[in-house]
């Protein structure tokens, strides 16, 4: 199958998740991305762990799930002439993503306004916080911070309980969006011929998550607050204990037959026909008796076995899945969510040691493939520096070595 | 940005990820119409309601999740159903089909060769392995996501150790799978040729989930750590309560800036600095930000250059000034609820050509009442005559 975005050429300035994740999953989709960073500025994903100034800069498994299918140059933007290198490759590429502070691309002079005016039909997507503009545009950065500006914080936790700090999902769910933004934004560049600039904000993607909070917090007088795994209607309704403290089983009921089948697994002839749950709306009002008989009962249930049980009587559930039991499913299996990947086990210098693992892989198939999206290497710190340098923007090896002697190029 | 403009979108079923990506192809400039069973699509009954009072065409979820669209009501169990179903689905470039992947292959393959590229089966599970075809309520899928497991944790989980795992807020795991199949759907029209019938896509809303989880999954592959709600503390609080709410407050990189703030170190001996330890920095910090309102607190580590935020209540962001001036929430006015806000898309677009910042959701529908465009569908689009369309309607099948 043709890889739907060859053909593209991506300059990619950005670190950590949300940027890097948009621009890995750009190159498994066939763009050539080159990633930018500096001795003196490497992505923070590649030092997080071991001995500062002893790791080995390649070795960290955080860097290679974000950086797969990326070329990799150093160029210190810091240093004179640096600046006028990257617009050069800037201006033979036809997407630039960057998720600096908002302010810093224009103090390099590699804002969109700057870049427009050498390479009209540039894509540039600019991944930040709050966003470019707005009183809050410089701050905001980290996941946890935009998470609770956004209402997630606020909004995920126990009733009447205290807010929820939200981690490195929300990055992820930025980048995904962002994803979406370029997709759309190449889509629109590849019908008319041209660019723009996309301003995606991290606080706006978990408002976007939100959305049907606001428009109720507008209009109706219900408070808005943390529900936890509360439903409006549904009882029982839950997330209850097994047998094994660490197996929990979500379940809901909605209908009367959902409740006769759980019945019905459960063995409770008596609450089957006991008049408090006679509907959707008796098993609401006595919702908490309800909950409370499931958890009493679930916590005597085998863990091993009473998934099983409860779906082949037709109960509507799912397990908690942990990460392990999500890399071990058959079912994830089954469906070639995965594409294998040999990740270093450790960032100590020398080391060399390898696991074979398993990477997410697209989370969709096209016509039962999933063959148009190959997660390739995580490049080496400036592997592609004479490729890029040399080959794509055709310096000459004297000019690339001086550039390398004043550590423009580091 | 309406790079979608004249691209036809036909939405059946009641996931609600399909009706966030028809969404977002409708904010996206595409032409989406919605196919609703008679009595209504299932998310119409969801509440808070505008005005708290009960109302087909006054669920916010509805209202806020179907901008954009069109709307036609259609019994598909019946022949005449099923027969107006397959001619719009010819005629759509795009058919996102949020029920049953079963009748969703069927009627992909009896789609009578048309316009149609890409046909997008959305479902819990996806169409394929051990696991499709599971029923699942919002709670369910996204405890089978793997992010519920990690919820709440911090030191949310350790005030309460010994509770369930907890889902995400409101619907935040159809609507990131949402996104996700969004872009599955942008990535398909580079591939999609409706002379080789339409690309069959199978979107799984677990698929989606489980691809937010990608630092967890590897941290297990390589490491063995299997992540939970009680993996997820940090030894310098991020969450600290203040006088009147929360704050998210992130100095651990910034040290000298938080001590020029709230004091530095009390000192070991006279002329040596104090050894304060991680936890007493942190008790520190609690007891500094205890004292002090959250606008406070916000402006002035601001100040000083420290990474703060503010849990804000939904109510807060839809009177924050930064939204207003991003122009966050759109202004919609809907026949039935009246004028909202409503956010549209994540992001803003500088055209290259023009030079301008499109405004969010400028020219975008309220959602559909029930029925809506069912005689403008009927009539104008399918031929049929006024007669018929009534008759339709009598019989109840639209």
């Amino acid at each position: 199958m043709d890889k739907p975005l060859s053909g593209l050429r991506v300059v990619d300035f950005s670190m950590v998740y949300a940027g890097p994740l948009c621009a890995a999953m750009l190159g498994a989709l066939g763009a050539e991305v080159i990633k930018v960073e500096s001795a003196a500025r490497l992505d923070q994903t590649r030092t997080r762990r071991g001995k500062p100034g002893d790791i080995d800069i390649d070795a960290d498994r955080t860097y290679h799930i974000y950086n797969h299918n990326k070329r990799s140059i150093s160029l210190n933007l810091q240093a004179p002439g640096a600046v006028d290198l990257a617009k050069r490759l800037i201006q033979q590429s036809d997407i630039v993503i960057e998720a600096f502070r908002p302010g810093a691309m224009k103090r390099l002079g590699l804002d969109y306004e700057s870049l427009r005016a050498i390479h009209p039909k540039l894509l540039m997507l600019s991944i930040s916080g709050n966003g470019q503009t707005g009183p809050d545009a410089e701050g905001g950065a980290y996941a946890a911070i935009f998470a609770a500006q956004g209402g997630l914080g606020y909004l995920t936790g126990y009733p009447g309980g205290m807010p929820t700090e939200w981690r490195a999902s929300v990055d992820l769910r930025v980048g995904t969006a962002a994803f979406v933004a370029v997709l759309a934004g190449v889509d629109r560049l590849l019908a008319t011929g041209e660019g723009g600039h996309i301003d995606v904000a991290g606080r706006e993607v978990v408002g976007v998550a939100l959305g049907d909070t606001f428009v109720a917090a507008q209009s109706s007088a219900e408070p808005q607050g943390p529900a936890a795994n509360e439903d409006r209607v549904m009882a029982p309704c839950g997330c209850f204990v097994t047998d094994d403290p660490e197996a929990w089983i979500s379940l809901a009921v909605s209908t009367d037959e959902e409740w006769a089948r759980l019945c019905s697994v459960a063995g409770w002839i008596d609450f089957a026909a006991d008049p408090r749950f006679g509907d959707g709306f008796l098993r609401w009002r006595h919702r908490d008796a309800l909950n409370e008989i499931v958890r009493k009962w679930m916590r005597q249930q085998d863990a091993a076995t009473i998934l099983e049980r409860l779906r082949a009587g037709g109960v509507v559930c799912a397990p908690t899945l942990r990460v392990d039991q999500l890399v071990d499913s058959p079912h994830l299996a089954a469906r070639n969510l995965w594409q294998p990947y040999s990740l270093p086990t450790s960032v100590d210098p020398g080391d060399g040691e390898e696991i074979d693992a398993q990477m997410v892989g697209a989370p969709w198939s096209f016509d039962g493939a999933r063959n148009f999206y190959e997660v390739g290497r995580a490049p080496a710190f400036a592997l592609d520096n004479e490729l890029v340098f040399i080959d794509v923007l055709g310096l000459s090896r004297a000019d690339y070595d001086d550039l390398v002697c004043r550590m423009i190029i580091d | 940005m309406d790079t979608l403009s004249g691209v036809r979108v036909l939405e059946v079923g009641p996931s609600l990820s399909a009706h966030f990506v028809g969404r977002q192809l409708a904010a996206l400039g595409a032409d989406v119409l919605k196919v609703e069973p008679p009595e209504g699509d299932p998310s119409r009954r969801r509440g808070p309601f505008v005005w708290d009072a009960p109302h087909r065409d006054g669920s916010a979820l509805f209202l806020y999740l179907n901008l954009g669209k069109r709307g036609i009501t259609l019994d598909r169990r019946t022949p005449t159903g099923r027969e107006i179903l397959g001619r719009l689905a010819a005629d759509a470039d795009i058919v996102l089909w949020g029920d049953d992947t079963t009748k969703g292959h069927e009627a992909a393959a009896a789609v009578e060769h048309g316009r149609v590229a890409i046909w997008m089966l959305v479902s819990p599970y996806g169409a394929v392995g051990p696991d499709a075809g599971f029923p699942a309520h919002s709670l369910n899928i996204y405890h089978a996501g793997g992010e519920a497991y990690l919820l709440p944790g911090g030191i949310t989980w350790e005030r309460y150790p010994d509770r369930e795992p907890i889902k995400a807020p409101g619907y935040v795991g159809e609507f990131s799978a949402g996104d996700s199949m969004a872009a599955a759907i942008l990535v398909a029209r580079r591939l999609a040729d409706p002379e080789r019938g339409p690309l069959l896509i199978d979107a799984s809303v677990q698929d989606a989930l489980v691809a937010l989880l990608r630092t967890e999954l590897i941290d297990y592959a390589v490491a063995g750590e299997v992540a939970s709600r009680a993996s997820r503390s940090m030894p310098l609080p991020g969450l600290v309560e203040a006088w009147d709410g929360w704050i998210e407050f992130m100095p651990r990189h910034v040290l000298p800036r938080l001590y020029e703030w709230i004091g530095h170190p009390p000192e070991a001996s006279p002329g040596e600095p104090g050894a304060e330890s991680i936890p007493e920095l942190a008790a520190r910090i609690s007891a500094w930000v205890a004292d002090r309102t959250r606008s406070e607190l916000y402006r002035e580590g601001v100040a000083h250059g420290l990474p703060i935020g503010i849990y804000l209540s939904p109510e807060e962001i839809l009177a924050d000034p930064h939204m207003e001036v991003r122009e966050f929430f759109t202004e919609i006015e809907h026949p039935y609820a009246g004028t909202l806000r409503y956010p549209t898309l994540p992001f803003l677009f500088t055209s290259g050509e023009s030079g301008e910042t499109s405004t969010r959701g400028e020219g975008l529908s309220p959602a559909p009442l029930l029925g809506q465009h069912n005689l403008e569908v009927l009539e104008d689009y399918l031929g049929y005559t006024r007669a018929e369309s009534s008759a339709l309607f009598e019989c109840g099948i639209v």
